[in-house]
């Protein structure tokens, strides 16, 4: 599907089959569509090209209110005139469902989100988190077809988000609820999804398990936004084997077992991540360099080594060096992953 | 020889000025005092002065003597009848009409600053410029009769002026504008996600109306109702210039202003401003008990 | 399962009905109100530049001799003049009385504090003729009956309230830090008055000056009450003109009624480039409403 604002396309190309009981998650930085998607599904927003559709049914011609998705606003949303249980019902009562199943399946849902306390008080009386629950409570107890979260947990302090994360995951566990779920978070994502959809500038970027995308970047942008923090523009020198090249930058010279599309010898991006640099004189692609800073972060240190007045690499490591002391790196070489040097 | 900073932190006893800083008295407050003293002098006082004044004909009648007079005389007591008249359809059209164009405005209308400015011309020309125009185009041989002629829609011209439907006219003209723009506020402070939430959880455009937009402007739309009907309640200038002053708009405004300019019976016109006050004030209470009577209600009672 | 793919070209309908009836209606209706108005409007302009106009949808002939008669006979030269003394006067002194007291409501909280906003607020919430009449009452006895000076304070009752309903929150959104930082870097109260508060305020005090200018020159009521020859305002004159109507020829009431037109229309233009419309309205409210809740 896609989705254009006049001269600015928000969206476009997204092509997605999602099976049941799937969560997915859309990722990537502000901007970059993936809001939007999530308004083109929910029926928000109309779509300038493309279709929608629920097993064998089209929806995206069909209006919000019948689509029988259930969503959760990134500032909850929840009617300040209405309790949480009525708050909680609201859909429900729309389906003209009857009192008594009404009032179980929203005792069940108070349950679940352990609001049960709660239930006769008003939105403003309760904190940020409840109010994230209330919300998410809303959403699945009229047991739609998928559930559409939108950042939910973005205005929750970090503890918060972390505990939040669990809970929504042990919901996904037991309800079963096709979910998509849109964050600029990559640890929320990897941690929630069953598969991700990194998004950039309105544009697919790659789709795949958490693992893979994690491991496998497919481009640089995907690489930069899944933490690989040492992303270098470096010059392919030989190729030295059918499945390995030697590119440098500098002084710095590198071999990659890892680079699929690259072809021709010219500019390119490499990207390490942190932890897959070891701290060894011995071993694949040994670089030496002189730490100029460390900082300690608890279970292991984050040094910044320079390698040459103009380039410097970050590293995990749990043993720390002195500052200003020499230091000889290693990295395997099918963990230098090499991208095509192409403008996002 | 090395110096060092010391800093003490004593435990004092708190002194009077700290004492009253806690509670928000210092000097600031002396800025407050040249304002304050206008108004206690200018408003406070006069209006003390007015309710002791009503409690004092000028006949010597008695406590109560200007009260009693005036709900005796048949013609006194058809003004709360007069200005009921006027002011209750007044602002019970102005809040119709603008709460549903304030809520399609605010929905489908992206640049409002027009609408606003051509809004506002009528509100600041005032109720004079407004009663003197209509006086001329209400007028038998005025336009609006003269294009109702022409087009066929009458046959005779409408009496318009020299009673009370001019001066309903004019009250709308001057209030509409007044009640939309309140209206619109209101309705934007609406965060428009909450009607979203509602259509994803299955809403159609009515029920997201009845059950979720028009509770929350519910508020808003008793004050509007209220300052509009406050409004409408002391009009004056019209009632002079376009209806019937001295027979069915002869309201509250014209009588206490009679009693000052033709009779200088400044005691009367004080009890009439004080009967007027209370009328008004009993409106505004019941608005806002029928609100909350309602409110508790619609909650409670959705389809289930 | 869900499935997106990119297909084909494809808008959603449905319901558009119910929305063109909906749109048709309320532009009608405002478009209605508009040419009402404009024509209430028109007649009174035509008017003023016609001879003989006693039906017919024009005056039978031309001429602008009514607006010198208006100029000269009703001097409304002299009127101009004083509504704009008087207006002028009211806006500098309800700032000058009215600011500073916006700023002490704005940063502190104090015992008694709900009195004093009812004792601002009460004279934009009560219609001018409730308590106008004993005002006008204690201004005549002051001996300040029908003078400028009467007036003036009588004015400045509704003014001087409107004004601290405007500045409050907009000083209140002022961050109070901004104060405690400039203290901070040494400067005294004068110095963070001038060259740190005044800057930012200046846009407030601006709104403010210029709807107070608007309510003065529109305000009939009080000014009815309390003035007399030489201390009327146009607007207290027209209404006398039209009143006394049978000895005027209505052309020059309407050439009158032009002037004040003109003046009023041209302090909106001014006030419209710096203040919000809305804000026009909804200052009194928003504060009556946050004080209610």
């Amino acid at each position: 599907m896609s989705r254009t604002y006049d001269k600015s396309v928000a969206l476009s190309g997204l092509t997605l089959e999602i099976p049941k009981g799937e969560f997915v998650a859309l990722l990537g930085p502000s901007g970059c569509g993936k809001s939007t998607a999530l308004n083109c599904l929910a029926g928000l927003i109309p779509l300038t090209a493309g279709s929608i559709h629920l097993d064998d049914r089209r929806i995206d011609t069909v209006p919000p209110e019948k689509r029988d998705f259930g969503m959760v606003f990134q500032n909850y949303a929840l009617f300040p005139h209405l309790t949480i249980r009525e708050n909680i019902s609201f859909g429900l009562k729309i389906k003209k469902i009857e009192k008594k199943e009404i009032q179980n399946r929203v005792n069940k849902v108070l349950e679940l989100v352990q609001l049960r306390e709660h239930a006769d008080k008003s939105p403003h009386e309760l904190s940020g988190g409840q109010q994230q629950r209330v919300a998410i409570a809303r959403a699945i107890v009229i047991e739609p077809e998928v559930v559409l979260m939108d950042e939910p947990l973005s205005n929750l302090d970090a503890k918060l988000r972390i505990e939040m994360r669990g809970e929504i995951k042990k919901l996904h566990k037991e309800l079963g609820l096709t979910t998509i779920y849109v964050t600029h978070d990559q640890e929320e994502a990897l941690s929630m999804a069953d598969r991700l959809v990194v998004l950039h500038g309105g544009k697919v970027q790659q789709i795949g398990t958490p693992q893979e995308v994690y491991l496998n970047p497919i481009n640089a942008f995907v690489a930069d936004f899944m933490g690989y923090r040492n992303l270098l523009t470096m010059e392919v020198s030989k190729q030295l084997t059918v499945g390995s090249i030697e590119v440098n930058l500098g002084s710095l010279k590198l071999v990659s077992t890892n680079f699929s599309s690259v072809s021709n010898l010219g500019k390119v991006k490499v990207a390490i991540r942190p932890d897959n640099l070891e701290l060894s004189t011995s071993g694949e692609n040994l670089i030496q360099g002189k730490v100029i800073s460390a900082e300690y972060q608890g279970r292991e240190y984050a040094l910044e080594v320079e390698v040459d007045s103009k380039t410097s690499l970050i590293v995990r490591t749990a043993i720390s060096s002195q500052v200003g002391s020499n230091i000889s790196l290693s990295v395997a070489a099918n963990r230098v992953l090499v991208f095509p040097d192409s403008n996002d | 020889m090395t110096s060092s900073t010391n800093i003490m932190l004593l435990d004092t006893k708190s002194n009077l000025k700290h004492r009253f800083a806690e509670r928000g008295i210092d000097r600031v407050l002396l800025l407050i005092i040249p304002a304050l003293t206008m108004m206690l002098i200018f408003f406070v006082y006069p209006s003390i002065y007015g309710i002791f004044l009503s409690f004092n004909p000028l006949n010597h009648s008695g406590f109560l003597g200007n009260y009693r007079s005036f709900f005796h005389d048949s013609y006194m007591r058809r003004t709360i009848f007069n200005t009921f008249r006027i002011a209750l359809p007044v602002s019970i059209i102005n809040i119709s009409a603008a709460l549903p164009v304030a809520v399609y405005v605010r929905k489908y209308v992206k640049r409002t600053r027009p609408i606003n400015t051509l809004l506002v011309i009528p509100m600041s020309l005032g109720t004079v410029l407004i009663a003197e125009g209509l006086y001329a185009y209400l007028n038998p041989s005025g336009w609006l009769n003269q294009t109702l002629l022409d087009l066929g829609i009458i046959s005779q011209p409408l009496r318009l002026l020299q009673n009370f439907w001019g001066v309903i006219i004019s009250l709308v003209i001057s209030g509409f504008p007044f009640a939309f723009l309140l209206m619109l506020s209101y309705a934007s402070s609406i965060n428009p996600s909450l009607e979203l939430a509602a259509s994803t959880l299955g809403a159609n455009s009515r029920q997201v109306f009845r059950l979720i937009t028009f509770p929350l402007l519910a508020p808003g739309l008793a004050i509007t109702f209220c300052l509009n009907f406050v409004l409408a309640f002391s009009v004056f200038p019209s009632a002079e210039l376009l209806g019937n002053p001295s027979g069915d708009s002869h309201v509250l405004a014209i009588a206490a202003a009679d009693a000052v300019t033709q009779k200088f019976d400044y005691s009367m016109a004080s009890t009439i401003s004080i009967i007027s006050a209370f009328f008004e004030l009993f409106v505004i209470a019941s608005v806002f008990l029928l609100r909350s009577k309602l409110y508790s209600g619609s909650t409670a009672g959705t389809k289930g | 399962m869900i499935s997106t793919q990119v297909k084909s070209d494809e808008t959603s309908g449905g319901g558009k009905l119910n929305l063109t009836l909906k749109r048709w209606f309320i532009w009608g209706g405002i478009t209605f109100f508009f040419i009402n108005l404009l024509g209430v409007i028109g007649t009174v302009v035509i008017s003023s530049f016609g001879q003989e106009w006693f039906s017919g949808w024009l005056p039978h002939g031309w001429t602008t001799s009514f607006y010198k008669m208006a100029w000269q006979n009703y001097q409304v030269y002299g009127l101009l003049r004083v509504t704009l003394e008087i207006a002028l006067t009211v806006v500098l002194i309800s700032i000058a009385l009215g600011a500073p007291a916006a700023y002490a409501l704005a940063r502190r909280k104090f015992p008694g504090k709900k009195f004093v906003m009812l004792c601002f607020l009460l004279p934009i919430m009560l219609p001018p003729i409730t308590y106008g009449i004993p005002l006008a009452t204690f201004i005549y006895k002051l001996h300040l009956g029908g003078k400028i000076l009467g007036v003036i304070v009588v004015n400045l009752v509704p003014a001087i309230p409107f004004v601290i309903l405007v500045l409050t929150p907009f000083i209140e959104q002022i961050d109070p830090k901004i104060e405690a930082a400039a203290r901070m870097c040494g400067a005294k109260t004068h110095q963070i008055f001038l060259k740190i508060l005044m800057p930012l305020i200046v846009p407030g005090l601006l709104a403010a000056g210029l709807l107070v200018l608007v309510q003065t020159v529109a305000l009939f009521e009080l000014t009815y009450l309390v003035s007399g020859p030489g201390s009327t305002t146009l607007v207290v004159a027209l209404y006398y003109a039209v009143f006394a109507s049978g000895i005027r020829p209505y052309q020059a009431i309407s050439a009158m009624a032009v002037f004040y037109m003109l003046t009023t229309l041209f302090i909106l233009i001014l006030a419209l480039r710096y203040v919000n419309p809305t804000q026009m309205v909804t200052q009194a409210n928003t504060n009556r409403n946050t004080d209610n809740h």
